[in-house]
């Protein structure tokens, strides 16, 4: 999933971003409003985190903007103001969760996925097809009963598959969810990662829309 | 406090009327007195001019009248300015005292005794006036009855008393009136220091300014103004803190759960283990004393109404995620709305304290309930052996723990006690609570919006 970290305080971002890359997810950190308007206006996020406090205003006036225009993505507000008044103010603005500091990192985790789960239609998050079975929740690839152990990548281009389930995702799509800011995207590199996906899950796993993108078996 | 309070208006309406009527009595004695003397001043001075005036006619009508031959001659004077309806009684008297000359209802024992010297006498419940003798030595005696004159001042007696009946209702309702006009004032000023709290330091006005009221206004908005900025200084200061307290406490924990997540050396796992235990303790307490702080800065009412429901649903769901034991949380759910002026950060944290003194006092994982179904009233319910009556005393009590074997601060139940009161909020505590004599019961029952209107 590719993830937008707006957090001043450079240190938790570090930390945050590089749990949220453990976890398979791509994470781009920005420490500004305008910053993250830019950032929100260049890529598809499919979920943001916000802090409020930041050096050149409040996060909600991010959320506002946001929502104003009618984008739809997922935001949880991570914040060190812990008032139910200030946390009902975020979700009346638009948030969908919000989340108190010092937070578990696990805890963080835990509530990305309940938010991007309710923000995505699906209301079961495993896929069985034939001997395939994947579980996004606890993110378990099993294949004839065998556990499938996936890169990052390739579980996040599997992620992806799976949010969009039923729908084409387009290979510019891939490429946005695994590759960060800053990052040199390689030529047929998500070809290779689905090749290697192929091989470890079966041939027919992924299918291939020639020109348009990939989705999972139906 | 047993001091026995008696309303200013109703004590100033009692005072100014027994002062009327008292007033009002002594006021009717004197008009009487002076009334009486000058009445009869008049009535005396009307018997002399009648007296002398008649005294030429009545030696006029007794020529050749010999006393010792004739008897008294009737003598029924016919006077235009004589008052027929004045009854009055006379005889004309020679100068050695023989009686010359009687009128009508004459009576004799009616001047008995009575000296021939010039000047006004009562007896036998009648006036009599003495004349001066006359050039011949006559004199006139004449009497009329006090009777007239007493039912006359009786007539004005009650004149004034009747009047008074009359003027009583709308002396009554001009008291009143007057007295709630002006003892209103004070009133709305009791009223508006009254309603002042901690949600609502605004400064006192009145409609009228009376000069009396007027320092004593200017002292209580200088009082407020200042404790509004305390509290305000005080409230700022742990919001400030929460920020900068939390911020460092959340670096050196996600930087500490990252060093454990990277790591493949037991010792580095299991010190970075230890580091974030103790983090997530401190955590803890931070959390507790800013909530101590915010109870201590008097947060508990609020300016604006709290929809309950939407804060109970919060502070619950935001438990379901982070709590690990949040499966065994059960909510009942209000089943209807209800609005009260309680804070809505007070009431989160006094549910967050009692969830999380339940759940960490619930005995074997068993569930804990949050009974939220009755319209102002949420009861938060676990299961755990009975806590002595003693011990149940003592459980709001600031740093007194519960049990030595659960983790905790021991102020999470003096908070919520003290933010309970703030809000006027019930706050009742039961144990055991079920058939079985076991389980810890919190029960509040909050103020209606309405009520406190």
């Amino acid at each position: 999933m590719r993830i937008l970290l707006i957090e001043d305080e450079l240190k938790l971002a570090a930390a945050v971003a590089e749990h949220l890359r453990a976890q398979s997810h791509s994470v781009d950190c920005v420490d500004k409003i305008d910053t993250a308007i830019s950032a929100q206006l260049t890529t598809d996020y499919q979920l943001i985190l916000l802090d409020l406090q930041l050096p050149d205003g409040n996060g909600l006036t991010f959320l506002n903007r946001l929502r104003a225009k009618r984008i739809k993505t997922p935001v949880i507000i991570m914040t060190a103001k812990d008032k139910i008044s200030e946390r009902i103010s975020g979700l009346n603005a638009g948030a969908d969760d919000y989340v108190i500091k010092p937070f578990d990192l696990n805890e963080l985790v835990a509530r990305i996925n309940t938010v991007s789960r309710r923000a995505s239609d699906r209301i079961d998050f495993i896929y069985k097809k034939d001997l395939l079975k994947i579980d996004a929740i606890a993110r378990k690839v099993e294949l004839d009963g065998n556990t499938i152990r996936l890169t990052a990548k390739e579980w996040a281009i599997f992620d992806r598959l799976i949010v969009r389930s039923g729908a084409i995702v387009s290979r510019a799509d891939l490429e946005t969810t695994i590759y960060e800011f800053g990052q040199e995207i390689e030529s047929n590199s998500i070809e290779a990662h689905i090749s290697r996906i192929r091989n470890k899950l079966g041939k027919s796993s992924i299918v291939t829309h020639r020109g348009i993108g990939y989705s999972l078996e139906e | 406090m047993n001091e026995k309070h008696t309303s200013f208006k109703r004590q100033l309406t009692k005072s100014l009327l027994i002062w009327a009527i008292t007033l009002w009595i002594f006021s009717t004695i004197a008009a009487t007195v002076v009334f009486t003397e000058e009445y009869d001043e008049l009535l005396d001075l009307n018997l002399e001019t009648t007296a002398q005036l008649m005294l030429p006619i009545a030696q006029s009508e007794s020529v050749n009248l010999n006393p010792s031959i004739n008897t008294p001659k009737l003598f029924t004077p016919d006077l235009p300015w004589l008052d027929k309806d004045e009854s009055f009684i006379f005889h004309l008297l020679d100068k050695n005292g023989s009686v010359l000359l009687i009128s009508a209802l004459y009576s004799e024992d009616l001047f008995k005794g009575l000296p021939l010297k010039e000047g006004l006498a009562k007896q036998g419940g009648y006036r009599l006036f003495t004349t001066h003798p006359n050039s011949k030595g006559s004199v006139l005696q004449i009497a009329i009855p006090l009777a007239e004159r007493n039912q006359a001042i009786i007539d004005n007696l009650l004149s004034l008393g009747v009047s008074f009946l009359l003027l009583l209702p709308f002396m009554l309702y001009s008291i009143r009136y007057l007295t709630k006009k002006y003892g209103g004032v004070i009133s709305s000023l009791s009223n508006a220091i009254g309603s002042r709290n901690g949600a609502d330091l605004s400064p006192i006005k009145l409609d009228q300014n009376f000069s009396e009221l007027v320092p004593t206004v200017s002292s209580v908005n200088a009082l407020l103004e200042r404790l509004r900025k305390s509290l305000s200084n005080e409230r700022d200061f742990s919001t400030n803190v929460a920020h900068e307290l939390r911020t460092p406490l959340a670096i050196s924990l996600a930087q500490t759960q990252r060093l454990k997540a990277s790591s493949n050396d037991a010792n580095v796992i299991e010190r970075s283990t230890e580091i974030e235990a103790g983090l997530k303790r401190l955590a803890d307490l931070t959390e507790k004393l800013l909530q101590l702080s915010r109870s201590d800065a008097g947060i508990g009412l609020a300016a604006e109404k709290t929809e309950i429901s939407r804060v109970i649903k919060l502070v619950v769901d935001g438990l379901s995620i982070s709590n690990k034991t949040a499966s065994r949380i059960k909510l009942i759910q209000p089943v209807s709305q209800f609005l009260s002026f309680i804070d809505p950060d007070a009431l989160a944290i006094i549910l967050s304290n009692l969830i999380d003194n339940a759940l960490k006092h619930s005995v074997g994982g068993k569930e804990v309930l949050i009974d939220a179904a009755q319209a102002g009233v949420i009861k938060v319910i676990n299961d755990c052996e009975a806590v002595s009556s003693k011990n149940l005393k003592m459980v709001c009590t600031r740093f007194q723990r519960g049990s030595g074997d659960v983790a905790g601060f021991g102020i999470g139940l003096s908070i919520v006690q003290s933010l309970c009161t703030q809000a006027g909020a019930d706050l009742k505590i039961t144990s055991p609570c079920n058939e079985n004599g076991r389980g810890f019961e919190v029960t509040i029952e909050l103020p209606s919006a309405e009520e406190h209107v």
